[in-house]
């Protein structure tokens, strides 16, 4: 699914669709399939020129702002002793607990057991305890897509500028310091359509079992049994 | 005269007419197995006569398979240990050299990734150097290979076997290039991706029967299999160290997994024929932890050692 999704591209022209690659692109492909992430993704544009060197990420979410709030996995009620919290989605436990860690200090809490908790009467209300956000979803996947985008970038390019505005995340990567020509050079870029690699180049690093013409000799006989057939 | 190494397996019936026919020919056995109704014999014989032995494991019904690498001690090296180089790639050549009969060590350097910002210290060479043969697995990009990372290799005084992406038919400073095979995210399944991995076996094994080549015209004292029984025989500690291979034979040395501090005078004085081990070799410290390191003697280097005593 990915593979419809995710484009690299040299920007030294002079050779465009080198190993190197072609390569790039089988590894996207993969990290995006090993992380699960793909449906996460929109659109995803690698850029590289590797004589300058530089390594430009440009990847589009294509999930919107949702947030878990408290009331969404927890049944609220209101005791003698305090506001009781009854945790009923158990996925979203640590993201509960940490959220009223911090909000009340862990040590005005009574935890009862793994689903109960006591919230003393005097810090809240129900009303203002169920409009609390526990989770939000798409940070957890911009965290898993930065860590793709970390596992593709070559390990030697240490120089990073990242940006992350309107579902795009963008991350130029370089061993030397980052000149602004380089970002004005990806801009231009950026504005014209993908290039898709043609297949005649993709087919090299295709992983596909192919017809073998000679004779596969099993582990144990030696290459001079064969002679003497 | 050369050697060639094989391994035996089969039937142990009858097996002693092998036995007997190796050691008739001059040659070694390195290692016996028995296990049920199957036995397996790794052993050296004289390049000349190979008919013979073959001839003798046809009657016996069993296998006779090549193992150019055994007595050979080689480093298969990545630019560092993170996940962009290892695992994949990295073991899969590891553990095709060992099928081959290598002893192979797998080693990440500090900062060998990037262009300008490649580089490798005197430490990390002189572990490598302690090898017979060093196998680099680069990267994807040629510019990369070409321009930058000959500086990894260019110094080492051992031969160098290079893997990288880009398909070239040599590059410099460097013995074989293998090429097609660069950072990949899969293991290697495929028939045609083995050959790849053979390609690699090939070119290790003609560097280490160049090694040998040189050292036929002036050749070390005995056998590394040989002084390696004389060895543990005579330092009964041996039998306490916990490594899979207390000592590790190379093709012109031996790597003895006991501590340098404690046992180097213990070494030295191994009795082998008519010499003490230190007249017929230098016992160096390994770079590895606190091994010992023996490097033998040629026969013209050992004549003047033992005048200038």
């Amino acid at each position: 699914m990915a593979e419809n999704k995710v484009f690299v591209e040299n920007l030294d022209q002079s050779d465009p669709f080198n190993f190197g690659i072609i390569s790039y692109k089988v590894i996207a492909d993969n990290v995006f399939a090993d992380l699960a992430i793909s449906g996460a993704l929109r659109f995803v544009r690698i850029l590289i020129d590797i004589n300058k060197p530089f390594f430009y990420i440009w990847g589009e979410l294509s999930i919107t702002e949702t947030s878990i709030q408290f009331g969404d996995v927890t049944s609220i009620n209101v005791e003698d002793r305090g506001i009781r919290v009854v945790i009923e989605d158990e996925t979203y436990a640590p993201d509960i607990l940490r959220v009223i860690w911090t909000q009340f200090g862990r040590e005005n809490l009574t935890q009862i057991d793994r689903w109960n908790i006591l919230i003393p009467p005097q810090f809240t209300t129900v009303e203002e305890l169920k409009q609390v956000i526990t989770v939000n979803p798409r940070e957890r996947i911009v965290n898993k897509v930065l860590d793709a985008f970390n596992r593709i970038i070559p390990e030697g390019f240490r120089v990073r500028q990242n940006k992350f505005e309107n579902n795009i995340i963008t991350i130029i990567a370089s061993e030397n310091p980052i000149e602004p020509e380089w970002l004005n050079q990806v801009e231009e870029a950026l504005k014209k359509s993908p290039i898709r690699i043609p297949d005649e180049y993709s087919e090299k690093l295709k992983r596909e079992p192919k017809k073998i013409t000679k004779k596969i000799v099993p582990w144990k006989t030696h290459e001079f049994q064969e002679s003497l057939e | 005269m050369s050697s060639e190494s094989f391994i035996f397996e089969g039937g142990p019936h009858r097996h002693e007419l092998l036995t007997e026919l190796i050691e008739d020919l001059g040659g070694w056995i390195v290692q016996k197995k028995i296990l049920a109704q199957e036995i397996t014999i790794t052993f050296i014989v004289p390049e000349a006569d190979i008919p013979l032995i073959r001839e003798k494991s046809l009657q016996l019904r069993g296998s006779l398979r090549e193992q150019p690498l055994l007595g050979t001690e080689i480093a298969v090296i990545a630019p560092t240990i993170a996940r962009h180089h290892l695992p994949h790639l990295l073991c899969d050549i590891a553990e095709y050299l060992r099928r081959l009969g290598a002893k192979t060590n797998m080693i990440g350097l500090a900062r060998g990734v990037g262009q300008r910002i490649a580089q490798i210290s005197t430490h990390e060479k002189n572990i490598i150097e302690e090898h017979d043969v060093a196998v680099f697995v680069f990267g994807n990009f040629e510019y990369c290979l070409k321009e930058h990372k000959w500086k990894l290799y260019k110094d080492l005084a051992i031969p160098v076997v290079v893997t990288a992406g880009p398909d070239l038919p040599s590059i410099p400073y460097t013995e074989h290039y293998i090429g097609n095979i660069g950072r990949l995210p899969y293991r290697f399944r495929l028939l045609d991706e083995f050959d790849k991995l053979q390609q690699i076996g090939n070119a290790v094994s003609q560097c280490a029967r160049k090694i040998r080549g040189f050292l036929e015209r002036d050749p070390i004292f005995l056998s590394p299999f040989a002084i390696r029984e004389e060895i543990e025989r005579q330092i009964p500690e041996i039998k306490r160290v916990l490594s899979p291979t207390p000592i590790v034979p190379q093709i012109r040395g031996l790597r003895i997994k006991l501590p340098f501090s404690g046992f180097h005078e213990k070494i030295a004085k191994v009795q082998i024929g008519d010499y003490l081990l230190e007249e017929i070799a230098d016992i160096k410290k390994s770079n590895f932890r606190d091994y010992t390191l023996v490097k033998f003697l040629q026969r013209s280097q050992i004549k003047t050692k033992k005048e200038i005593i």
